[in-house]
């Protein structure tokens, strides 16, 4: 089976969609590739690709870089849907990157998680974390968002610090982080730990995307803490009467009479 | 018999099933950021014998914070504050509803250990529940409307979202 487009990403900060075209990148295009080999030898260095065990199509629209690297020596499934998740970034010359954002994003998030660790968080309310998050999402977007997943992803952090990071990824207003903050709590319901994985499932509640609705099925089903399980269906409840609302309205607008 | 509520946040106080490296019977220690004091004491809400105010308590508490969340809870019962010898004392509760901030109390004169044990109790006894955020907004702008919560003594941010649905 062929690859019929991917999207490459050209630095752990910064992303470049194939489908809407960048200025920042020109030189990159979308083209047919059979290999890994072929493609490294198309765009030059060393080539790893994103991508999802539903399909090259998730990957191009989300125009997020996920954290997880797998080996350039990963053999080339057949089948799309019976890999894991494989994760790939391509990795040109660093002369080539264009400085859109500075070096310190990642100490700067870095340190804001660091201070954040002596905070006491309260649901609802602001905090010195959550507004330092904020300003950070505003400034920088998916920059950001890829820091934050590397950190989040790896669990790099603290695990209170972490579930405070899902809540606010899910509450804040950024159209253009979007798909890449709804990609990172879908991520994070596999997180070893059990207050990351909730608040992925609040962050997931407060998108109110029915998206999410398969990866907390998935959660579900490998979640062994009860109580958990249970917070995470009540989610599931409230994305699948989300999307039954959604169906029944757009239906109705179709209706010829 | 009666019950009290106080806010809490859940995953503090998950057990060793939630938490691996916990022992069983053990209580992590962050949850006690949950039961934290002020001059010693804690603030909780009486909640009636058939819990018919408890969800007016729980929006009204929402209501009082800075934006839309979950309201995660735990409820025990009063009984509790007698076999811990705990003392209680009515006070005037600060929430934009002025009929659940009759239902407000302050458990007085704590110690570490009364504390501790009041932890130790919630722990084994309490119902630890959570109203999402979805459903809290919808319950606050509607009793925004039905002039149950008082817009105006509730923070900017709150405001500002609910306005525009009135």
């Amino acid at each position: 089976m062929s690859v019929a487009e991917t999207a490459l990403w050209t630095d752990k900060r910064l992303f470049r969609d194939v489908q809407s075209g960048s200025a920042v990148f020109p030189q990159y295009e979308s083209f047919e590739i059979e290999s890994i080999q072929e493609a490294e030898e198309t765009i030059g260095g060393s080539v790893i690709f994103l991508h999802t065990a539903t399909g090259i199509g998730d990957v191009q629209e989300q125009g997020v870089l996920f954290g997880r690297l797998q080996s350039e020596a990963k053999p080339w499934a057949e089948d799309f849907s019976e890999m894991p998740d494989v994760y790939f970034v391509s990795l040109p010359d660093s002369s080539t990157l264009p400085q859109d954002y500075p070096d310190e994003i990642d100490q700067e998030i870095e340190f804001l998680f660091d201070r954040a660790k002596e905070e006491i968080f309260e649901d609802g309310m602001e905090s010195e974390f959550s507004r330092g998050l904020i300003f950070h999402i505003r400034r920088y977007g998916n920059a950001t968002i890829a820091t934050l997943e590397r950190l989040i992803v790896t669990e790099q952090v603290n695990a209170e610090v972490a579930s405070e990071a899902m809540r606010w990824l899910g509450h804040i207003d950024h159209p253009i982080t979007y798909r890449s903050r709804l990609h990172l709590l879908e991520r994070s319901l596999h997180n070893s730990s059990a207050r990351v994985r909730d608040g992925a499932g609040l962050g997931l509640a407060s998108l109110d995307d029915p998206h999410a609705i398969p990866y907390l099925k998935q959660a579900i089903k490998r979640e062994q803490y009860q109580e958990l399980r249970h917070d995470l269906e009540q989610v599931v409840t409230q994305l699948e009467n989300t999307y039954s609302a959604f169906s029944v309205e757009n239906n109705s607008e179709t209706q010829v009479v | 018999m009666p019950f009290l509520l106080r806010t809490i946040r859940k995953p503090k106080w998950y057990n060793h099933e939630g938490t691996p490296w916990l022992v069983e019977g053990e209580l992590q220690a962050d949850a006690l950021d949950d039961l934290k004091t002020i001059n010693n004491t804690l603030s909780v809400w009486w909640v009636d014998d058939s819990q018919k105010n408890l969800e007016r308590v729980v929006i009204a508490f929402a209501a009082n914070r800075d934006s839309f969340a979950q309201v995660d809870y735990a409820l025990f019962d009063k009984q509790i504050l007698s076999d811990l010898n705990i003392k209680f004392e009515k006070s005037s509760g600060d929430t934009p509803d002025g009929e659940v901030n009759k239902w407000h109390l302050d458990l007085v004169e704590l110690t570490a250990s009364k504390r501790f044990s009041l932890a130790m109790t919630i722990m084994v006894q309490a119902q630890k529940e959570r109203i999402s955020k979805k459903a809290i907004e919808e319950r606050i702008i509607e009793a925004v409307k039905s002039k149950q919560l008082s817009l105006d003594k509730m923070h900017k941010n709150l405001q500002t979202k609910i306005r525009p649905q009135i």
